[in-house]
């Protein structure tokens, strides 16, 4: 290529990334600036070489073009982190999930079919989740710039410390109702369906003898220590450090717990039943580590904040 | 390490004045590679991928107008402050005023509790 053909080609790669408007307008005037740069520099006839130096220190044609209009923000700066962190962790979440539910078939297919099925499965499709998250930045940011407003800061009354009892003797009162639907299933059974539950669904709901012999009533102390914190919180109506403790601790137990089942035996004699209730496990695992590592978070900033609030710091 | 955030940073402060340099040389009206040479002889080299497309920015926002001339053979577009570009002009040049004085008499004096 020649010298006019390079600035051609390079001048029509950044004017087509521009409004239609602007095209020929800005391609005569950055041909001409781009000809006037290689014939200012010593007087000597301009070669290719020269000229595709020249071009490559002036900038992408992409890069460039993005000079000559405004930037269109579709993530703002501030949100890029969270959109990273929430697509990353969303994207894993379905990859392993994807993976689980693939090598439920581990015993019939090769390892070449379970990766296809994985990849066409959830693999590729994952790929909705951020994209599903650059769709919300992106009103999210509009948003923003079209009511300014909402972009101010307010300040919000802080007592992390209390408790909201309502709800508090609600979750007291669904964590023992989920303690008795846990050791007695046909009890909810009855309930919701009356005699008209069918025998297949007591089936389906009839505990491995293995696991009722080890792992359920591990599971059973731990969810009833969960309720005795919750019901603690209820009557002091503040947490407290050492109830933050009990509580992070009593989560970590509950993911260990949860964690060593999901690898464990059988829960229900019931195969599905097995599957969809190891899917939950799995989901609640990942939710409660999520939730510890934010509970974590929290103790050290509120350690840090302690000795300039005056507050007294988490012990 | 040293160097590169020398460079970082330095580039961050020339990148500050681009627009109050170039608008400084453009009372009268100039063609954009004649601008960058106006610029660089009176020391302030600025990259040309950057001041281009800042030409048509700033026209666009009113700061300044352009027009078409052949005068010298190739046609070239001449840009020269617009009215409000020569108001947006004093102001920032009060504004850089200001900040250099007050720039000047932190870096001399340095902070309050070291006088």
């Amino acid at each position: 290529m020649n010298v006019d053909e390079i600035l051609d080609s390079y001048v029509s790669n950044v004017v087509k990334r521009l409004p239609r408007r602007q095209r020929v307008d800005v391609a005569l005037e950055l041909k001409s600036l781009l000809a006037d740069e290689l014939a200012g520099e010593d007087g000597t006839r301009p070669t290719p070489e020269r000229a595709l130096e020249l071009l490559r220190a002036f900038g992408r044609p992409a890069d460039v073009a993005v000079r000559y209009r405004p930037a269109v923000i579709i993530i703002d700066p501030a949100d890029s982190r969270v959109f990273l962190r929430a697509a990353v962790i969303g994207v894993a979440i379905i990859w392993l999930v994807g993976l689980l539910a693939v090598l439920r078939e581990r015993d019939t297919l090769d390892g070449l079919q379970l990766f296809q099925r994985w990849y066409t499965g959830a693999g590729l499709p994952a790929l909705w989740w951020p994209g599903f998250l650059v769709v919300c930045s992106a009103v999210a940011a509009w948003v923003r710039r079209r009511w300014p407003r909402l972009r101010q800061w307010s300040p919000r009354p802080v007592d992390r410390d209390r408790v909201n009892r309502f709800w508090y003797g609600l979750a007291v009162i669904g964590a023992v109702a989920g303690i008795v639907a846990l050791a007695a299933p046909r009890l909810w059974l009855d309930a919701v369906f009356g005699d008209r539950a069918a025998a297949q669904a007591d089936a389906a709901f009839a505990y491995d003898s293995s696991f009722v012999r080890v792992l359920g009533p591990a599971v059973l102390v731990v969810v009833g220590l969960d309720v005795a914190l919750l019901f603690a919180l209820l009557v002091r109506g503040r947490w407290q450090p050492l109830t933050r403790r009990i509580d992070i601790g009593l989560n970590l137990a509950t993911c260990a717990l949860l964690t060593w089942i999901l690898f464990a035996g059988k829960i229900f004699q019931a195969e599905p039943t097995n599957q969809i209730v190891r899917l939950a496990l799995l989901i609640i695992v990942v939710t409660s580590l999520i939730a510890v590592a934010r509970k974590l978070r929290a103790v050290r900033l509120r350690s840090a904040l302690a000795p300039q609030t005056g507050r007294p710091a988490v012990r | 390490m040293a160097t590169e955030a020398f460079d970082k940073l330095e580039h961050e402060l020339r990148r500050g004045v681009v627009v109050l340099a170039a608008l400084s040389q453009l009372r009268t009206a100039r063609y954009g590679y004649e601008l960058r040479q106006s610029l660089a002889a009176g020391g302030m080299a600025i990259e040309e991928g950057t001041l281009y497309p800042l030409l048509r920015r700033l026209e666009s926002q009113g700061v300044l107008s352009s027009e078409w001339r052949t005068d010298e053979g190739s046609p070239r577009r001449y840009y020269v402050l617009s009215p409000d570009g020569h108001r947006l002009h004093e102001r920032l040049i009060e504004a850089w005023r200001s900040l250099n004085k007050t720039m000047d008499h932190l870096l001399t004096h340095g902070a309050p509790d070291e006088r």
